[in-house]
């Protein structure tokens, strides 16, 4: 393999790695002495937009055009939450970030704190992360201690607090607004919008959501330069970042490759290949709301806007690899019962739909289905598709439209056979 | 109930006192104060979720939506152990399914349930964010990664060697 | 403004209006559950969604704010395809029980499913989500169905938005979501939620299982409790209300009314009613048809027209009449004894005031009987009359109305004062209000069998109107004063009662010129400076 570019993950092989010190002897908050008070924040705006850097925690949005929204100066308070709410299935990434490099993290924040105008920042951590709050913790202390942190930072007269909120078992929570409602101390239910976060977000001020990851490029982004930045990813998906593979794959892991990787490299090169070499059958190539592909679709490059052509999405980055001999139904099953337990419940087509498509999967796969029921979960998944306040009903949906339209035979084997052509011996 | 049911150990003051300042409201200290509340106390009745609301200044309501939205708060008293095994599909992709028929089998409890000497609870869970390490089951706070029945078994002897709960 | 085209037709609105209520107002109508004009908004049912220009997917026309140029289709076949399959979604757990559910008849699911659905059932029973909570006591006269639910959220926002009690709750999530009730209601406004629920899922306990809405019929007329005048709609059947729900008019109680006025409509009944009049002879009551017993009133006050340089008959109105029934009674005394002798300030009855709706006065129109009064520069006053009582100077009393506990507050010792008359009159219409020493008690048609206004506690003039008359021995106070007149040998034109609202309105200024058919459903405000004094303090 070539010397491959690691930014995130370049400390990942150091001992103490999590610390200040291995931190700063690597070039550790260099950015930030070389930004704070000497680049104005709307250079700093200006040049992460060049550098192409997305949205990694999902949707794949313009980090620099988000940024952008924020209308300046601001008479309210300007906050910036950071989104370790890491819970689509199949993604393990930004955990290793907090827990591995947590100072990287804590320099991008205040990197994109300054650019924003912005005093305060909470890092949102997933409830069950509790090492991850550990490390998070410890590392803002430590940062605070040497100065990073707290009033007048490096003499500029920029302040910043950061602090750590806890979420609490809702995966929903990884919803800008719902993470923001959150936040707030209330259920994690989606906000309509308008209004938009930028414009009214946590505590009635503009606010800004950004995930762990996308944060954590900020430093490099602002030390090497946009350009630097943008030549190392696909056109307009700049950088790097991380895959968490998974499933039945021989080496599991995260892999920070360049955007536009291409999935078939990950997979057999990175990741090992299919355990036992067996034959793929599919693969989810960005969280479990990623329409799935077939083996002839792997060649396709790994970022937001090639995965949108072929009709699936780059997402989370959380590929799950499924060898043959994988019931497709039992899958899918297993996806809407998580997008069911998950709904927030508040918009009706989600919360009845999820489940409602939930039951007809159980029904399918246990062999109880009947041919009209494969064209209901058709309908169910078309019927909740675009129609609810966040997109947790598509994330659902998506996946099911696909797999009935990739392994359909499949559906209709069981409903014929009146049992589980695939797995036939199940766990008890 | 009064916030006074809130008889916290110094070092939760202290945790409490950080967690106030942190906000610019009282009721955003409503999770982290549940959580801090729910390793003091082992799990948020109905007279405690009164008074963290009571201390919060907040509707009763709103910290019962809370305690219900979210998955990670117990409502009544739990095991010494809680073992939440991943039913994420990584996970089931591994194998979750033959540890969780084992761990039923071993325990002779369904999910949802608990021991009668109160020394472990089963649980599935969705999605715990480890698929890396496929298949993880969490034990209280402590993810075992990488998870077989033998390794599974050597866990619950080992954890079966400590007190047991109330002992 | 704006210029929005709503499926095809050009409307000219105020920019950032929410596009449901334009559709509302120009009678293009959108299904709803979570939406409510007077709550926030919550954009949860996703039944409002249409179809907008320009935009991919369809958007709720509840958190839309309309632009100029903005063009909407609220019927086309994609509207209407997600209008059916939301549908089907609320569907999917709820319940078939329609025929022992309560809402049934003016149930929103069944609505739009008529309307929008008609397909069949595609969740067999055994595996819908089971909310075994049914049929429960929430206090403040509300039945809770955990299973009709649809979660709308319109109880926890009027609770915690209109009551400022953040009383309800929504637990759990996803589809096991349920409402629950975490602190006791106790409010005076609980009777609003089963109105504003759009399915049977909160009820009023009061009005369960009496009768099918459907066979009622429906009056929008004012509340009587209190002076706010909130407008409501009294549903009734054979000469029987069964209950007054609110009605909307942001100028007065937004769509929301108190528990004391929905449940007032007890006292309208005719249990509580005097049916037919009576005259005191001797030591017992002798009941008569409503003109034999004017007759024999008429012969009394016969002998006191024009006996004195002024007259020594004196009236008393109590400030639950209509606008209608003060001018003519003032009318009346003057044309038939030449008396100006008509207390108008008897005060209302006091009780419970908040800063939502209850005013604190227990009766419907004391402003329109003071600023009837202060037309007058010396007007006629209690003071005045308790001192003419004294004096000896009164032969004949006539008393028109019911509200008097007021005046009995004020005035310790006021039934006994009133025992040296030798006559004493009484029109009123609910028995409560008959004073025990009255020689005679005329039956006047209470609120729901009479037409006229009032003037609420901020200057709105309101219509209030009849539904039915009990029976041929309860009259209007206009057409026993002409009856009365008559058998005097004198003649009293009473007049239509267009043309005396004309004439009211006249007299107290402010609103000249404006007409019965002005003041509508809606009613009309005073203008700020012709605003009911006895308002300032």
């Amino acid at each position: 393999m070539e010397k491959a570019i690691k930014i995130l993950t370049q400390n990942f092989g150091l001992e103490d790695s999590h610390t200040l010190e291995a931190y700063t002897k690597t070039g550790g908050y260099q950015a930030v002495r070389k930004v704070l008070g000497k680049i104005a924040p709307e250079g700093v705006i200006e040049e992460v937009k060049r550098s192409n850097l997305r949205g990694l925690g999902g949707a794949g949005f313009p980090t620099g055009m988000k940024w952008s929204f924020i209308s300046k100066p601001s008479k309210k308070p300007v906050y910036l939450l950071i989104n370790g709410d890491e819970g689509e299935p199949g993604t393990f990434k930004d955990r290793t970030i907090m827990t591995r490099d947590p100072h990287r993290l804590i320099e991008g924040v205040l990197l994109a704190s300054y650019a924003l105008g912005a005093h305060t920042a909470y890092i949102y951590v997933r409830g069950e992360f509790t090492f991850c709050m550990e490390a998070l913790g410890k590392a803002i202390a430590e940062a605070k201690e040497a100065g990073y942190l707290g009033k007048n930072i490096l003499k500029s007269g920029f302040d910043l607090d950061v602090y750590i909120h806890p979420g609490a078992g809702a995966y929903i929570c990884g919803e800008e607004t719902a993470l923001i409602e959150s936040l707030e101390g209330k259920p994690g239910r989606p906000r309509n919008k308008p209004p938009f976060p930028a414009v009214v977000g946590a505590f009635g001020c503009p606010t800004i959501v950004n995930n762990v990851e996308t944060i954590a490029h900020v430093p490099q982004i602002l030390l090497n330069g946009a350009e630097w930045f943008a030549k190392i990813g696909s056109d307009r998906n700049g950088g790097t970042r991380l895959f968490s593979v998974s499933g039945h794959v021989k080496k599991p892991g995260v892999y920070e490759l360049p955007m536009g990787t291409p999935l078939r490299e990950i997979l057999y090169e990175h990741a090992g290949g299919i355990i036992g070499d067996s034959p793929l059958k599919g693969v989810i190539p960005g969280g479990s709301s990623a329409p799935i592909l077939r083996p002839e679709e792997v060649d396709v490059g790994m970022d937001f806007d090639q995965l949108a052509k072929i009709g699936s999405m780059g997402g989370s980055g959380g590929i799950i690899a499924m060898a043959e001999g994988t019931c497709m139904v039992w899958a899918l099953h297993n996806l809407a019962r998580f997008y069911a337990h998950e709904s927030c419940g508040q918009c009706s087509p989600c919360r009845e739909g999820t489940g409602w498509a939930e039951k007809v999967l159980r029904r399918i796969e246990g062999g109880h289905g009947t041919a009209s029921d494969i064209e209901l979960l058709e309908k169910i998944a078309k019927g909740m598709m675009t129609r609810t306040i966040c997109p947790l009903a598509d994330a659902c949906a998506l996946p099911i439209l696909s797999y009935l339209k990739k392994y359909r035979d499949e559906f209709e084997a069981h409903v014929r056979e009146k049992r589980c052509p695939v797995r036939p011996k199940r766990a008890a | 109930m009064s916030p006074e049911v809130l008889a916290f150990s110094e070092e939760a003051q202290a945790e409490l006192e950080s967690i106030l300042q942190a906000y610019p409201t009282k009721q955003a200290c409503l999770l982290p104060v549940l959580h801090l509340v729910h390793r003091e106390f082992g799990y948020i009745s109905d007279p405690i979720a009164e008074a963290v609301a009571g201390l919060l200044e907040i509707p009763f309501a709103v910290a019962v939506e809370v305690l219900t939205f979210y998955t990670l708060f117990a409502r009544r008293p739990q095991a010494k152990y809680v073992i939440q095994v991943c039913r994420g599909l990584s996970c089931a992709l591994l194998g979750q399914e033959e540890l969780l028929a084992y761990l039923k089998n071993r325990l002779k409890i369904k999910e949802g349930e608990m021991t009668p000497d109160g020394l472990f609870e089963l649980k599935t869970v969705e999605c715990l964010g480890g698929c890396g390490e496929s298949p993880i089951v969490r034990i209280n706070e402590t993810y075992y990664e990488l998870q077989t029945i033998d390794r599974l078994e050597s866990t619950l002897k080992e954890l079966s060697k400590g007190p047991k709960k109330g002992a | 403004m704006a210029s929005v085209v709503i499926n095809g037709e050009r409307y000219d609105v105020a920019d950032g209006e929410r596009l449901i209520d334009v559709c509302d107002r120009v009678g293009v109508y959108i299904p709803r559950f979570c939406y409510h004009p007077n709550l926030s908004v919550a954009g949860n049912c996703r039944m409002c969604l249409v179809e907008i220009e320009g935009m991919p997917k369809l958007q709720i026309s509840c958190n839309t704010n309309v632009r100029d140029g903005m063009s909407v289709l609220t019927d086309s076949q994609k509207v209407k395809e997600a209008r059916a399959d939301v549908l089907e979604f609320i569907f999917i757990n709820h319940p078939l029980d329609c025929p022992i559910c309560d809402q049934a008849g003016e149930c929103k699911l069944q609505d739009y499913y008529m309307e929008v659905g008609l397909y069949k059932s595609r969740m067999p029973q055994e595996f819908k989500v089971k909310k075994p909570r049914k049929a429960i006591r929430w206090g403040s006269g509300i039945v809770f169905d955990a299973e009709r639910c649809v979660l709308c959220t319109r109880c926890v926002r009027f609770m915690e938005e209109v009551v400022g009690k953040r009383a309800i709750g929504v637990t759990n999530r996803g589809d096991h979501e349920e409402i629950a009730l975490l602190e006791p209601l106790s409010t005076l406004y609980a009777g609003n939620l089963a109105d504003i629920c759009p399915v049977g899922a909160l009820t009023s306990e009061d009005f369960r299982f009496k009768m099918r809405v459907w066979f009622l019929s429906r009056t929008d007329t004012i509340c009587p409790g209190c002076s706010r005048g909130c407008n409501i709609t009294a549903w009734h059947k054979d000469k029987k209300i069964y209950r007054f729900t609110p009605r909307q008019n942001d100028s007065v109680n937004h769509a929301w009314m108190c528990d004391i006025g929905r449940y007032s409509y007890k006292e309208e009944n005719s249990s509580s009613l005097i049916l037919k009049g009576w005259v005191r002879e001797g030591s017992g009551t002798k009941e008569m048809a409503t003109p034999e017993l004017l007759g024999v009133l008429a012969q009394e006050l016969k002998g006191l027209k024009g006996k004195a340089k002024e007259s020594s008959v004196a009236a008393l109105v109590a400030p639950d009449r209509t606008n209608e029934e003060i001018f003519t009674v003032c009318a009346f005394m003057a044309e038939i004894f030449g008396s100006s002798r008509v207390v108008l300030d008897v005060p209302a009855p006091k009780g419970p005031k908040d800063d939502l709706l209850l005013t604190g006065e227990m009766a419907s129109n004391p402003a329109g009987l003071s600023l009837f009064a202060f037309r007058s520069a010396k007007p006629y006053t209690i003071d005045a009359f308790k001192q003419d009582l004294k004096e000896g100077k009164l032969e004949a009393v006539m008393l028109f109305g019911d509200a008097w506990e007021g005046l009995e507050a004020a005035w310790p010792g006021m039934q006994e004062a009133f025992k040296a008359l030798p006559t004493l009159a009484i029109f009123a219409s609910k028995r409560k209000a008959s004073f025990p020493q009255a020689r005679f008690v005329i039956p006047s048609a209470s609120m729901i069998q009479k037409d006229g206004t009032w003037v609420n506690v901020t200057g709105h003039v309101q219509r209030v109107r009849k539904a039915y008359r009990l029976n041929r021995d309860i009259l209007a106070d206009g057409e026993s004063l002409g009856l009365l007149a008559e058998f005097m040998g004198e003649s009293f034109q009473v007049g239509k009662l267009e043309d005396i609202t004309k004439r009211f309105l006249e007299a107290i200024g402010g609103l000249s010129g404006a007409s019965l058919a002005d003041v509508g459903l809606e009613g009309v405000s005073l203008p700020s400076e012709e605003q009911p004094k006895h308002l300032e303090a």
